[in-house]
């Protein structure tokens, strides 16, 4: 170890890897509890849910449609064509986004829980796209009071 | 493998170590205060050292160490040491040297971890909340029972994002 630390070379080491995992449930445990709490339509992730949003709408049109956001598929955020894009959206919150690419737990169903078969995983402005969009058709207002 | 000269004073901090330092420092390892030196001793005694590194220990007990790696010259900082004790007269005795047994200094590595970082001192008064909303804030105070001081500064370090305030709140 006689080299500067370099992450782009760096060993993954297992045990660390595991602490992005730690992370990533604590803040789908955290983002859970507030939606008990308080209806998702009521509440604001980021200063700039505004901009997120719009931002999300335009580059993905299809979104608009509720049923959309509602459920989606892991696949159709993986295909060659959505990664790119995808790239290009979050390179727009690079800047802006506390955490913008850390790894994130998203549920693929706003009707279920965090469950085994109902997660998927992203970036962290990934799902602030998706759950801004879906706390503003209320479609997690029914969490609240859920344990 | 190219280390740094003993007796070097430089800082790299390139954009690289500095990523993986935010990256790590989110990870909720544990820093280990008291630790004053890092060596790695190589095959041929070899010293590369750490002065005063910051230690991270993780759950699982592997650890991360950030500092500045100098291959330390010990026989050469000898010879230095002891010519300096020498003109000024005072040559060091044999039990200077080694006046600690390793109970000791594990003792006393042991006290300073005890002791713990100093608790973050309570700023008095109101704190400035222009610009976060009031209903983030109590729900950030009910979340975490804490002080509308404490979800004010975790709303601004994390620039109004309440989950991200919330988690540094409850670690």
């Amino acid at each position: 170890m006689s080299k500067p630390f370099d992450a782009e070379t760096a060993d993954n080491l297992e045990d660390i890897e595991k602490q992005f995992a730690v992370v990533a449930v604590e803040q789908a445990e955290t983002y859970w509890n507030i939606l008990t709490k308080v209806p998702g339509s009521k509440l604001r992730l980021t200063n700039i849910d505004d901009e997120i949003y719009d931002t999300f709408m335009l580059s993905f049109p299809e979104y608009e449609n509720p049923d959309r956001l509602k459920t989606f598929s892991e696949e159709e955020l993986k295909t060659k064509e959505a990664k790119e894009k995808w790239r290009k959206f979050c390179a727009l919150f690079e800047k802006k986004v506390e955490d913008y690419n850390f790894g994130t737990l998203l549920r693929t169903d706003s009707n279920a829980e965090y469950g085994q078969d109902t997660t998927c995983f992203v970036v962290r402005i990934q799902f602030y796209a998706f759950e801004i969009a879906r706390n503003r058709h209320k479609l997690n207002d029914w969490i609240v009071g859920h344990n | 493998m190219s280390a740094i000269p003993a007796n070097s004073n430089v800082t790299i901090l390139n954009k690289n170590e500095k990523k993986a330092r935010e990256l790590i420092g989110k990870l909720g390892l544990k820093q280990i205060p008291g630790i004053i030196r890092v060596a790695f001793r190589k095959k041929n005694n070899e010293i590369i050292a750490i002065e005063k590194p910051e230690v991270y220990r993780s759950a699982g007990g592997n650890y991360v160490v950030f500092g500045e790696p100098k291959v330390d010259d010990f026989t050469q900082k000898l010879a230095a040491a002891q010519q300096q004790a020498q003109d000024t007269g005072i040559l060091p005795s044999a039990s200077d040297v080694a006046t600690k047994s390793p109970e000791d200094i594990q003792a006393d590595m042991q006290a300073a971890a005890a002791s713990g970082p100093v608790e973050e001192v309570e700023e008095e008064g109101e704190v400035d909340a222009t610009g976060l909303s009031e209903a983030d804030i109590d729900l950030v105070m009910q979340q975490t029972n804490t002080t509308k001081n404490k979800a004010v500064k975790a709303l601004k370090d994390h620039n109004g994002d309440i989950v991200n305030a919330i988690m540094s709140l409850s670690k």
